[in-house]
């Protein structure tokens, strides 16, 4: 029973395998990014003479940049490509008669890159971060906190890309739709500047929107910046939200699958 | 011929330019944001800064346009055993496939950083009937020259190296060092965008020319590495060649 799930996770662990050269790469990349942001807050906190910046010490920042790489790994998402491939090339036929449910095996087969992408990438990365860039890592509460909210944080993702991936039945090619989920999700999840750089209106909107949930407040968790009753309100609302897109999910497959079987026969 | 093929899926088209147009805006909007909430870049006004910015998305949608393609039809060609016929057009394989690799979406990021730059124009009040913006048009040739060079590099190497997708990440990542004013880094960081890789060339330089003025000791300065980075993947290119002929004797 639980087997053939395992048998997705392994997949994609694989597939990691084969691609492993460009992980060794973003070892090279993401301590680079990390580096740029160093000199360039550098220079602006010490031209602007403030030690804090819309709640954030220089070395704070430096950690919200380096948190959010790691974040950035665990949520990516391909599954918008594959729907697009797969659709093109007809090979959704295949997926479709694997045991595991479509929804459970590709999120599994991401998962599967997590695992391959945690030994990989991010604890060397985590251990470069802390040497070079003093980056604190929190105790254990606060660490279990923060790999809660990620994992939804995941699934939230996963989950905006399950649906971008779905307009493809009616669009054909989403090259386009794909390209614009990754820039707008992650401007709007805070993966550039943190969301309290933001005027004040798009705060409050952010607060009901699901983005927040996926970087943000996640990254915020790690810096202790959230009481227990803070924590709890961002658990409730990624919840929701991924209650929200699940049932968005139903409805366009029911409607997609018709069309699918429709186009089949 | 690429641009039928894009033009297939129409829908995708437009939406794929949109996308591309708001991920070259979301840029001047975290610079925006970064100027509103702290003084910003020291010696850098909020202006002078876009100026930097939009000649950097301006050069990069240039490349884009006409360059970016080449490596990946490289790849491609080279995987599927079908580079030979590049070796036996009547022209030299570099020339054709550089006249023949057009990724239109470089249109999405030349209108964007031009109409950045015009802006910052606008703003700062710039002369173009001057050195400076001779010197500025110059320093972006030179920066197209850069990036033209770092191309040939990247498609001698795929002769190479198998995974050579990976070393596109890499150069990308490399180019945000051009995103900053070069003065921000340290003294190592900046030596290595000015005269190893010079990196410097893309945006920093012309802007700095522009609103600053250039020298010649400065202008040679700056020239020297760029021309000298051409030579050398030039060099690369033909050995590259050399070796991908006698390997398929």
């Amino acid at each position: 029973m639980i087997n053939k799930y395992l048998a997705s996770i392994r997949m994609g662990f694989k597939d990691m395998i084969v691609y492993r050269f460009h992980l060794y790469m973003s070892l090279i990349t993401a301590p680079l990014s990390l580096l740029i942001y160093y000199y360039l807050w550098k220079s602006i906190y010490s031209y602007a003479g403030q030690a804090i910046i819309n709640g954030f010490t220089f070395n704070a920042l430096i950690t919200y940049y380096a948190i959010n790489t790691i974040i950035g790994w665990f949520v990516y998402s391909e599954v918008d490509a594959w729907f697009e491939q797969n659709i093109i090339n007809g090979e959704l036929i295949a997926d479709l008669l694997i045991p595991v449910n479509l929804f459970s095996h590709y999120f599994l087969v991401h998962r599967g890159y997590s695992i391959f992408g945690l030994m990989v990438e991010t604890i060397p990365f985590l251990f470069i971060a802390k040497l070079v860039f003093n980056i604190p890592i929190p105790g254990f509460w606060i660490l279990m906190a923060f790999i809660l909210a990620l994992f939804f944080a995941v699934v939230l993702e996963f989950m905006i890309s399950y649906i971008v991936g779905l307009t493809a039945f009616w669009l054909k090619r989403i090259t386009g739709i794909r390209k614009a989920r990754r820039t707008i999700v992650l401007f709007l999840a805070g993966g550039m500047l943190p969301l309290s750089f933001f005027p004040q209106w798009f705060q409050d909107i952010s607060f009901f929107l699901p983005f927040k949930y996926i970087r943000d407040a996640v990254v915020n968790i790690w810096l202790g910046n959230y009481e227990i009753i803070g924590m709890l309100q961002i658990y409730l609302l990624q919840i929701l939200w991924i209650g929200v897109l699940g049932y968005i999910i139903y409805l366009m497959w029911k409607r997609a699958s018709k069309r699918f079987s429709g186009a089949g026969t | 011929m690429e641009l039928s093929s894009e033009l297939a899926y129409k829908w995708n088209f437009i939406i794929k330019s949109i996308a591309l147009i708001i991920s070259c805006i979301i840029t001047p909007i975290v610079t925006l944001l970064i100027y509103n909430n702290t003084s910003g870049i020291p010696g850098w006004s909020l202006e002078e800064f876009i100026l930097l910015q939009g000649t950097f998305i301006f050069v990069l949608g240039i490349a884009r346009l006409f360059m970016f393609d080449f490596p990946s039809k490289i790849i491609s060609n080279v995987r599927r055993g079908e580079f030979d016929k590049f070796l036996l057009k009547p022209y030299s394989p570099l020339l054709y496939l550089t006249f023949s690799s057009i990724q239109i979406e470089g249109i999405a990021e030349l209108t964007t950083g031009l109409c950045l730059i015009v802006w910052s124009f606008v703003k700062l009040n710039l002369d173009i009937w001057s050195f400076g913006f001779l010197f500025y048009l110059m320093f972006i040739a030179l920066g197209i020259l850069f990036l033209y060079s770092f191309i040939i590099l990247i498609s001698s190497l795929s002769f190479l190296i198998v995974n050579s997708y990976a070393l596109f990440d890499l150069f990308f990542k490399l180019t945000d060092l051009s995103r900053y004013p070069a003065s921000i880094y340290g003294l190592t960081v900046r030596f290595f965008v000015t005269f190893l890789l010079p990196l410097a060339i893309l945006g920093y330089y012309p802007a700095e020319a522009m609103l600053r003025g250039a020298n010649l000791g400065l202008i040679l300065q700056i020239s020297i590495p760029v021309i000298l980075f051409f030579f050398i993947t030039l060099f690369l290119w033909n050995r590259a060649m050399r070796k991908y002929s006698s390997a398929g004797g």
